[in-house]
């Protein structure tokens, strides 16, 4: 299997051959194994976890929102943001995570829309912590 | 006529200005090679997204809001792109000229003709003319984001969704050369699927029994916003990237200006300090003979 990591800012990989492929699907936590029937699927926050064929390690990357198209030997990844675990800033991560709980616990009038969005940002910072 | 004294002073102020301007010039290239990498980074992503939206589009036969063609709009919204700062020669001046009369030849054929502005450029000009804008974007300069992108992205698709617009059309500066920018107005919502797809022929790689998640109506929803905020980054990044490229021609002339200007005044120079001497020493010489 063959795949492909994309993300607006940079191109991560491309066709690189793996063994297995763990993604935060639509539904839950979704494995991909070799002849997988063609699929496509938006992605959540969280965790893909990938064994390439030519080390014997397991990558993990924190993602969030992206979709992911399945088809024959294929499988194409984009995310908005993909970052290797090892590379993330975690103070900067557990700062922005303080900040939006502190904006969420204090302000009263806050609009649906922005409540939202600083869940979106809580959620996202979570994901990045939690390695 | 000039003293000696004072064309030193002037050389060494326009020496002072060359450098200035050839230390913005440099500024200006390292800023443009960063922003043209962010154009060509975002194209595997943007393709991809596009790629995956005509698929399902073609298979499913989707109708769409976001796709709806209006041949007849009624409130339009006109995003106008430049920069907050200038020195960059005619580019903000363009966009704005444009803008201005493309608003005034319009306002009335349209129910309501809006103006988004990013770029304090824009700002000030639209303000002296005591034309409202509806709202505005400063401090885009520095490294835009995607993330920052897709919040602008995200709060024209509310306007566009509640019924506020029913286009929205971008004013900008296109990066074709360093050389050249080019103005362009793009009509980017609704999407316009059949221009930006034109040689793409996947519909055979699609089986019958291919998995949606969620179903594809919910997919190609959050795909089409998407598609507009990597739209939204492009413009942008590409107004950047021009910027960035204009300041950089305008910088380059205004050093060749400089080095001009201080070779006439050296000039100057030296036929008044030739001057000088030759008078010094007739005088000595007369001086001398007197004596005699």
């Amino acid at each position: 299997m063959l795949l492909t990591l994309v993300t607006p800012n940079k191109k991560l990989f491309v066709d690189l051959e793996v063994e297995e492929v763990q993604l935060p699907g639509h539904r839950g936590e979704l494995t991909i194994l070799e002849g997988h029937s063609p699929l496509i699927t938006t992605l959540d926050v969280g965790v893909l976890k990938f064994k390439s064929k030519s080390e014997a390690v397991i990558k993990q990357y924190a993602i969030s929102w992206g979709y992911c198209e399945v088809a024959g030997e294929q499988i194409k990844v984009l995310a908005e943001t993909a970052e290797d675990f090892e590379a993330i800033d975690k103070a900067r991560a557990e700062a922005s995570l303080k900040k939006s709980e502190d904006i969420l616990a204090n302000s009263k009038d806050l609009s649906l829309d922005d409540s939202m969005k600083y869940m979106a940002k809580i959620k996202k910072a979570q994901n990045r912590l939690s390695h | 006529m000039a003293s000696l004294k004072d064309i030193k002073t002037r050389i060494g102020s326009v020496k002072n200005t060359q450098q200035i301007t050839k230390a913005m010039k440099m500024v200006s290239a390292a800023k443009l090679n960063r922003a043209q990498d962010n154009i060509v980074n975002l194209r595997p992503y943007a393709k991809g997204l596009l790629g995956v939206i005509a698929d399902i589009a073609k298979t499913n036969r989707i109708q769409h809001p976001l796709l709806d063609q209006n041949d007849n709009p009624k409130r339009v919204l006109m995003v106008v792109v430049t920069s907050d700062r200038g020195l960059c020669g005619g580019f903000n001046n363009s966009i704005n000229k444009y803008a201005e009369d493309y608003y005034k030849d319009n306002k009335n054929k349209y129910e309501a003709l809006d103006l988004f502005i990013i770029g304090r450029r824009a700002l000030d000009y639209f303000n002296r003319r005591d034309i409202e804008s509806n709202d505005s974007i400063l401090n885009l300069a520095k490294d835009i984001s995607y993330e920052f992108a897709a919040e602008i992205a995200e709060k024209l698709i509310k306007g566009f969704t509640e019924g506020s617009y029913d286009e929205i059309r971008f004013i900008y500066n296109e990066f074709k050369s360093v050389l050249s920018q080019e103005l362009n107005a793009e009509t980017i919502l609704p999407i316009d699927l059949e221009q930006s797809m034109f040689n793409q022929n996947s519909e055979e790689k699609f089986s019958e029994d291919l998995i949606f998640e969620p179903a594809p109506e919910q997919i190609i929803d959050v795909l089409l916003q998407k598609h507009f905020a990597v739209q939204v980054y492009r413009i942008l990044s590409e107004s950047i990237a021009a910027e960035h490229a204009a300041r950089m021609t305008a910088m380059d002339n205004a050093t060749t200006n400089a080095k001009e200007m201080i070779n006439t005044l050296t000039l100057t120079f030296n036929k008044l300090r030739q001057a000088a001497i030759t008078t010094e020493l007739t005088e000595i010489c007369s001086g001398a003979e007197a004596l005699k």
